[in-house]
């Protein structure tokens, strides 16, 4: 029998190595941890063990660029902009990681095989537009860039029809750094004056011409070179016929590639090609230039690279070449443009930005692109820097429409563009009109299918439909009517859409909390949740990666103009908006019994001082605890605003954003006036509920009670009236601040039904989504246009403060720090309470931050 | 001992016990291993991060002046705890023992609350224990305030340093029927022929309760204390109701829970869980070993 004691014991030891085992497995498994590990390892002190092997040894700073320019102007364009780089940022290493060959094939093919190893450059060069959108931001890899263009303010100096093709879904996914035009029409000026032309400016003059040519016995006036140029003249036609808005819409899936516009546009393509040599296939785009050149055609239909290949022959611009829009195109600007990217979980996310802001700067463009031969994606170049061709593109970017290239990766993915490639090869190798036009419409067809797949357009909202599950904890009182009232605005804006309730009880968000962390470490995420807007957020899901951005909801609904400016920054991490606040309570409000105050000849106090004498007078009168107190964390309520009145709004917020120092004499000083707030505080206090403390006050048995505003519809339910049975006040010495707090929903990474998700974020953005919720809730809207007809006296006056003063984020409820570093203080605070002293406080602060906040 | 033979029933027999020895490797040890494995990792935040950092978690706590105070009162509670209910429990149980009318309503009554979650008993102990002084007093201070028994009225568990003894009480309140009843039962097993002996010798009734019973108790004392202080080490409900969460009446488990979940510190937490689980298993591992010894003797 003695044997079967020792049988679970081995067992439990074999289990353990099996599970050691598996466990060593699973930490390079998931691509979804590996991502998070990286970006943990940006801070370059943390990880020198993950650096490479290239890595400089002093200072330790370096980016890794990846491009496909190692030679000629291009390798000498980058050349100068990295010269740039280093002159504004000596101390980091710039690696340039170029892979020459195949136009870029090659690198790309690097590049895949380096991310599916997770081993991402810190930037990486890329055609701007889908070719980009479509691989790299379709498979999550890329961080959008919006806040660098709002902060080096990019999007004054970028034409603004280039905005929504480098985007999607309103993020901005990389900076162009140079801008080639593709429908141009090179002529030879001798040709054409020699057989009486001008230079054609719509279809019609421009076939009229070629015919003149053929009569007069050029049979091939139209030079074209092998296949991709064949799309090249494609495109520029389809562009001719169509118009800018036309050919706009064949790519955003609201054309119809079937209409009798669009056979209109391919019979010109057609007739063009009549017009063109009969080997062209066997012709590289150079060749065709050079046919133009000796004057064995009159025209070609080229990007802006034939001029450098022109001037390299030693030709002279209006001379031997001359160029205008590829006729019907005028004013209309076909680019393409190299750009780069910021990859999710940047190996050294930092420096990547150093790098992009140099890319995106009037300093870097203008060393690039005149060395490159091409135009500055800004349109504040410096023209004496560029030739007389440039210059001339210059003056169209920065005026006219831009639309993108097909050939050129900016309005089809690879996948799309591949399939219309075939289309044309058939069509080129002896196929007809009509077959081409079904066959470039079954690609579209099965293109916007995908998308719709992926990612649904934004244009068919209102048309949602399917479930979608939101998270929150809001299951009783006024937070689940309020959420009811919401919910029912949602259903009459979307019928379609059926509203799953996945709200958790309990702990005030704790369990909830639990729940939703095991539901994503399960990878099994709901399609939005709700959460305190700030660092808690923040510093839970977006450093998890788990949240998108939420600048274009912003943007499409304007929700910037309606909500404060300062409330932005408090919910926003590196520029990006990752939630939608639905409701706003303010924790900086004093309370008091004004029946108390009145017999004791006290006025409201309105700074520390007064507010100290104040307490002082009412223990003189035989009021043991003036200052109503509940248990530890409206403690910490307490503190936080005291500390926002000793502090003020710029000295508060310094703490937070690291820019603060907690060991200071003023902070020593908001811990004495603390200290001293505590010694009026009733000796019970942490075995009571906020609820207790409130009811001290309104028994009489304390004067004042610091609380947030929640405190009010505990007033009104116990039948007390404002200014009768309890009145407010700013906690003195914070009045034009509002410490506010915030429920707010977001979207997640990968949401299952993101387009409904969409939905609903725009519902709980909306003026009538919040005035639904808010007056139930007894909160009051993040929106500064809210109904005031609709709240309450209190409710009113804090929605005059909330529009007008400067908002400040609370501690406690989650906006100013994250989770961990609030329970660092919580600890503190707590060990404080238990009998600590003020300096001893204050280094348990000071170690706070630098464990768990922004202080190194 | 006679060796097992592979016979049908036994093979039936191991194929129906296997599931929930399957589920017992893999949902108490199985997670056991991992939570060692959470612990020597350096995971903060929401997604693991396995990162072996050795003992830096355990070494961390050790240093924690939090922990410290966990430690201490985990310590004061236990000892105050264990006490109290093996003094009350022995003491009821001599008093039933004594053969008095009734006694099975009185065991059943001592009996009840053992019946209750520490959930409820902590809240209506945190409304008797109501700390509250002048005219808001309420709970066992204004019965002892209106009974004139005024030097009784405390601060119960917002007395500063020694508030986690308050928190002892309902916990005794609770457990001590429970200890009664196993005192009961060893008394009951005691020969009565042994006291007629010592009667017979002459030894007073206290003599004989010093000198022979409690010394024949002492295995169910061992039972006792071992089963008291394994819930007093893990103790986190009662504290949770009485007290919620603030630092001065902090205990490990419910430092761990705030820790991990408010605080995402998953490594620390999971070191917390550990270093309790070796806590219970200096108590229970011994005790385990000695009754598997007794049985297989028997």
């Amino acid at each position: 029998m003695k044997k079967t004691h020792y049988l679970p014991v081995l067992l439990l030891i074999v289990f353990a190595l099996f599970l050691a085992a598996c466990g060593g497995s699973t930490t390079d498994q998931p691509a979804a941890t590996t991502a998070p590990e990286t970006a943990v390892e940006t801070a370059p002190t943390e990880a020198p063990a993950d650096a490479p092997a290239d890595m400089p040894a002093e200072g330790g700073k370096m980016v890794e660029v990846f491009s496909w320019w190692t030679g000629g102007g291009e390798a000498a364009g980058l050349e100068a902009m990295i010269k740039v780089f280093q002159e504004k940022y000596p101390d980091i290493e710039f690696v340039n990681a170029a892979v020459a060959g195949g136009a870029g094939t090659n690198a790309r093919a690097v590049l895949a095989t380096r991310l599916q190893a997770g081993d991402a450059p810190d930037s990486w060069q890329g055609h701007a537009g889908q070719e980009l959108i479509g691989t790299y931001v379709a498979a999550g890899q890329l961080e959008p860039l919006n806040f660098l263009y709002e902060q080096n303010g990019w999007l004054d100096v970028m034409p603004a029809t280039l905005i929504p093709l480098i985007s999607q879904d309103g993020n901005i996914y990389s900076v162009p750094v140079n801008i080639h035009r593709a429908n141009v029409l090179w002529a030879n000026p001798t040709v054409l004056a020699d057989n009486g032309l001008e230079m054609p400016t719509t279809l019609d003059e421009w076939f009229a011409a070629m015919d003149t040519l053929q009569a007069n016995g050029m049979d091939a006036p139209l030079a074209m070179g092998e296949q991709w140029t064949a799309m090249h003249l494609f495109e520029t036609i389809m562009l001719a016929s169509l118009g800018p808005d036309g050919y706009n819409a064949m790519w955003d899936g609201s054309g119809d590639w079937t209409s009798a516009e669009f056979t209109q546009a391919l019979d010109n393509y057609a007739k063009a090609l009549t017009y063109t040599n009969s080997d062209a296939s066997a012709l590289s785009w150079q060749d065709a230039g050079q046919l133009v050149i000796d004057g064995d055609a009159a025209f070609n239909v080229m990007g802006d690279w034939q001029e450098g290949f022109f001037r390299e022959l030693g030709k002279a611009p209006n001379v031997d070449y001359v160029w205008a829009p590829v006729p019907g195109t005028a004013g209309n600007f076909q680019f393409l443009s190299d750009s780069f990217v910021l990859p999710v979980g940047a190996p050294h996310r930092e420096e990547a930005i150093a790098w992009l802001t140099v890319a995106g700067s009037l300093e870097g463009q203008d060393a690039f692109n005149p060395v490159k031969g091409s135009i500055p994606a800004r349109s504040d170049g410096d023209r004496a820097l560029y030739g007389e061709y440039l210059q001339s593109a210059m003056d169209d970017w920065a005026s006219n429409t831009v639309v993108g290239s097909l050939t050129h990766g900016v309005v089809a993915n690879d996948s799309w563009k591949s399939e219309i490639d075939t289309a044309l090869g058939l069509y080129l190798a002896g196929g007809d009109v009509a077959t081409l036009q079904s066959a470039l419409a079954t690609a579209a067809g099965a293109s916007n299918q995908q998308a719709l797949d992926s990612a649904p357009a934004e244009g068919a909202m209102a048309d949602v439909s399917g479930p979608v599950e939101v998270f929150s904890w809001w299951t009783g009182g006024g937070e689940a009517a309020g959420l009811e009232a919401m919910i029912q605005v949602f259903a009459e804006k979307y019928p379609n859409v059926e509203f799953q309730n996945a709200a958790v009880a309990g702990g005030a968000g704790t369990n909830a909390r639990a729940v939703l962390a095991t539901r994503l470490q399960a990878g099994d995420a709901p399609d939005s949740w709700q959460g305190h807007a700030g660092q808690e957020l923040i510093g839970t899901y977006v450093a998890a990666g788990q949240l998108e951005p939420l600048n274009f909801l912003y943007e499409e609904n304007k929700w910037l103009d309606v909500m404060p400016a300062t409330l932005i920054p408090l919910i926003s991490q590196d520029g990006n908006i990752y939630s939608v606040p639905v409701n706003i309570h303010r924790a900086n409000v004093l309370w008091a019994n004004p029946t108390v105050l009145a017999d004791n000849g006290i006025e409201m106090p309105t700074t520390l001082d007064e507010w100290f004498a104040a307490m002082d007078t009412l223990q003189a009168n035989g009021m043991d605890a003036p200052l109503a107190m509940g248990e530890q964390w409206t403690a910490m309520h307490l503190f936080e605003t005291v500390l926002l009145a000793s502090l003020g709004p710029d000295g508060y917020n310094a703490l937070w954003d690291g820019s603060g120092d907690w060991g200071s004499a003023e902070v020593t000083q908001a811990l004495d006036n603390y200290a001293k707030a505590l010694t009026y505080t009733n000796s019970d206090a942490s075995a009571l509920s906020w609820q207790d403390a409130g009811q001290i006050v309104l028994d009489g048995d304390a004067a004042f009670n610091v609380m947030g505003d929640w405190q009010e519809g505990f007033f009104r339910e116990l039948g007390s009236v404002p200014q009768e049975g309890y009145s407010w006040a700013p906690v003195p010495g914070t009045a034009g601040n509002f410490q506010f707090l915030s429920d707010s929903f977001v979207l997640p990474m990968g949401a299952p039904h993101r387009d409904a998700a969409i939905a609903w974020l725009t519902v709980a953005g909306s003026l009538e989504g919040q005035d639904a919720f808010n007056p139930v809730k007894g909160s009051i809207p993040a929106r500064s246009d809210g109904d005031r007809a609709l709240y309450g006296e209190y409710l009113q006056s804090a929605m005059d403060d909330w529009a007008s003063d400067t908002v400040v984020g609370s501690l406690t409820h989650g906006v100013v720090a994250n989770d961990s570093w609030k329970s660092e203080i919580d600890t503190a605070l707590g060990l404080y309470l238990a009998g600590g002293d003020v300096a001893g406080f204050q280094t348990a602060l000071v170690d706070a931050c630098a464990a768990s906040g922004p202080c190194q | 001992m006679a060796l097992k033979k592979l016979d049908k029933d036994t093979i039936i027999a191991m194929v129906l016990v296997s599931p929930s020895i399957l589920a017992v490797l893999i949902f108490v040890y199985g997670f056991i291993a991992w939570s060692v494995r959470v612990s020597l990792s350096n995971w903060i935040g929401l997604l693991p991060d396995y990162e072996f950092i050795g003992l830096g978690n355990y070494l961390g706590l050790l240093k924690d002046p939090r922990f410290h105070i966990d430690v201490r009162n985990t310590l004061v509670f236990t000892i105050l705890f264990v006490g109290g209910c093996l003094f009350l429990g022995v003491g009821l149980a001599i008093l039933l023992d004594q053969g008095l009318r009734g006694e099975s309503f009185f065991r059943s009554l001592f009996l009840f609350p053992m019946a209750i979650s520490f959930i409820v008993t902590g809240v209506v102990w945190r409304w008797l224990m109501n700390p509250a002084m002048g005219s808001r007093m309420s709970g066992l201070n204004l019965l002892f305030d209106s009974l004139g028994l005024d030097f009784l009225v405390n601060k119960w568990h917002t007395t500063p340093n020694w508030g986690i003894a308050a928190i002892a009480i309902p916990a005794i309140w609770q457990m001590s029927g429970y200890t009664m009843a196993l005192y009961l039962g060893g008394l009951r097993a005691i020969p009565e022929s042994l006291r007629e002996a010592a009667r017979v010798d002459g030894a007073s009734e206290i003599y004989i309760y010093r000198r022979i019973v409690l010394p024949l108790l002492w295995p169910v004392t061992l039972s006792a204390m071992i089963i008291l202080g394994h819930i007093s080490l893990k103790v986190f409900d009662l504290i949770i109701a009485v007290a919620g969460k603030q630092v001065a009446l902090d205990v490990p488990s419910v430092y761990m829970w705030t820790t991990t979940f408010d605080g995402q510190f998953y490594g620390r937490g999971a070191s917390i869980g550990i270093l309790l689980l070796l806590s219970v298993a200096v108590l229970v591992i011994p005790y385990l070993y000695q009754t598997l010894r007794e049985e297989s003797t028997t």
